[in-house]
């Protein structure tokens, strides 16, 4: 007489106990694939959320330069985009995608989101045109000071850094008060954004005139979008 | 022939336009990898001198053209690095990684002082101080740095030149 209910169960038992084990290979099969389909989709989703955080950015540096053009009715801008930097490390110049097609001339000032100046039109080609930037050695802009009213000009040094200069000695030259275009020549309008003050003056010591340090409104290489000013309101004919 | 003119154009202008695009995004300071020079360079290094004469002229007037400066300068500071180049490939120096470093560090330092020069004298203001601590200094570090780096690239260029026989 064989035992058949124990043996019965015995396989019963193995049976369901195999059927689990390849239930959980399964499982297990099935879960791995799920975890690298839930990394894909997280490595999409970063992707994603890169582009969408580049075209957040872009998004708001156009809004600033829109902005800009409604405040200014009476002023006529020319948007373009920034396509290349200079390539001699002495020189500090922007290569601008617009050019003289689109109504750019040399000496036209370059503006960007705050209404600050980076620069003025050097050069316009036929698409394309070269920004001197203010941090050029030699590059010169007329200069107002928002609190203390002092007049000078800002000066472009070798050194790629701003100064402040030509300023009288009667005149106040206040830490950290902003520095903007004072428009005289015609040539820049009035108020723009140039830098702050970012050193006391230099003392007297017999100089004419009195000099400091500007710290610049803008890092022209964060700069993607800028404005050409191509005419505004008591604007000279260039020279 | 016309291959070769076309084949070096198209690199030196590559290059160019990587040098007034890529590179200042990636090294903010003045003094940053120059990829025309790293490309004449190896070329001056491993061609003849009248090769290395002319993809120096022709590196030069590539990013001459991206430039606000005197179109020219950037040619004639780079023909200066050329004899620089043949005289340190000698062939018991060539493929020795410390001979790819002085061309490019001497290199270097030629072409930016020749640069500097030639826009002093041209009234462009430059601060040799300034000049020898932001621009010269930390260009020779990355030039020497991407000479190491990308020579095995850079040598598929141009092959190297047929070495002399010796002994007798």
């Amino acid at each position: 007489m064989i035992p058949l209910t124990p043996l019965q169960q015995l396989l019963a038992g193995a049976g369901r106990g195999a059927m689990e084990a390849f239930a959980f290979l399964r499982e297990i099969r099935d879960l791995r694939q799920e975890a690298q389909r839930l990394r894909d989709q997280v490595e999409e989703l970063q992707t994603e959320n890169l582009r969408l955080q580049e075209l957040a950015a872009e998004n708001a540096e156009l809004r600033a330069l829109l902005g800009i053009v409604r405040e200014n009715p009476q002023t006529t801008f020319v948007a373009a985009t920034v396509i290349g930097y200079e390539t001699d490390p002495y020189l500090r110049y922007l290569i601008l995608d617009v050019g003289t097609r689109q109504g750019i001339r040399e000496g036209m000032p370059v503006i960007t989101r705050g209404s600050a100046l980076i620069g003025r039109i050097a050069k316009a080609g036929l698409n394309r045109s070269r920004v001197r930037l203010l941090t050029d050695a030699g590059s010169q802009v007329g200069a107002l000071l928002q609190t203390s009213r002092a007049t000078g000009m800002v000066v472009g040094q070798p050194d790629g850094s701003l100064r402040l200069d030509f300023v009288n000695p009667d005149e106040e030259i206040l830490l950290g008060d902003t520095v903007l275009t004072s428009g005289i020549g015609g040539q820049i309008p009035r108020a723009l954004v140039i830098g702050q003050v970012a050193e006391w003056p230099s003392a007297g010591g017999g100089e004419p005139f009195q000099r400091a340090q500007v710290r610049p409104a803008i890092d022209p290489r964060r700069v993607t979008y800028v404005l050409v000013i191509t005419s505004f309101p008591g604007m000279e004919p260039a020279p | 022939m016309r291959n070769r003119i076309g084949w070096a154009v198209m690199v030196l202008g590559l290059a160019a336009l990587l040098q007034a695009t890529w590179v200042p995004l990636w090294i903010p300071g003045p003094g940053r990898l120059n990829l025309v020079f790293l490309v004449v360079a190896t070329v001056a290094f491993l061609g003849s001198l009248e090769e290395g004469l002319a993809w120096a002229v022709g590196g030069g007037l590539w990013l001459d053209l991206f430039s606000g400066g005197p179109l020219g300068v950037s040619a004639l500071a780079l023909l200066t690095v050329v004899p620089l180049a043949q005289g340190l490939s000698r062939p018991v120096f060539r493929g020795r990684l410390v001979m790819l470093a002085a061309v490019a560090t001497g290199g270097t330092l030629l072409m930016e002082g020749v640069r500097g020069i030639l826009l002093a004298v041209l009234q462009y203001p430059v601060d040799p101080g300034y000049a020898l601590r932001q621009v010269i200094g930390p260009e020779i570090l990355w030039n020497t740095l991407g000479m190491l780096v990308l020579h095995p690239a850079l040598r598929r260029l141009r092959p190297l030149r047929a070495q002399p026989a010796l002994g007798g």
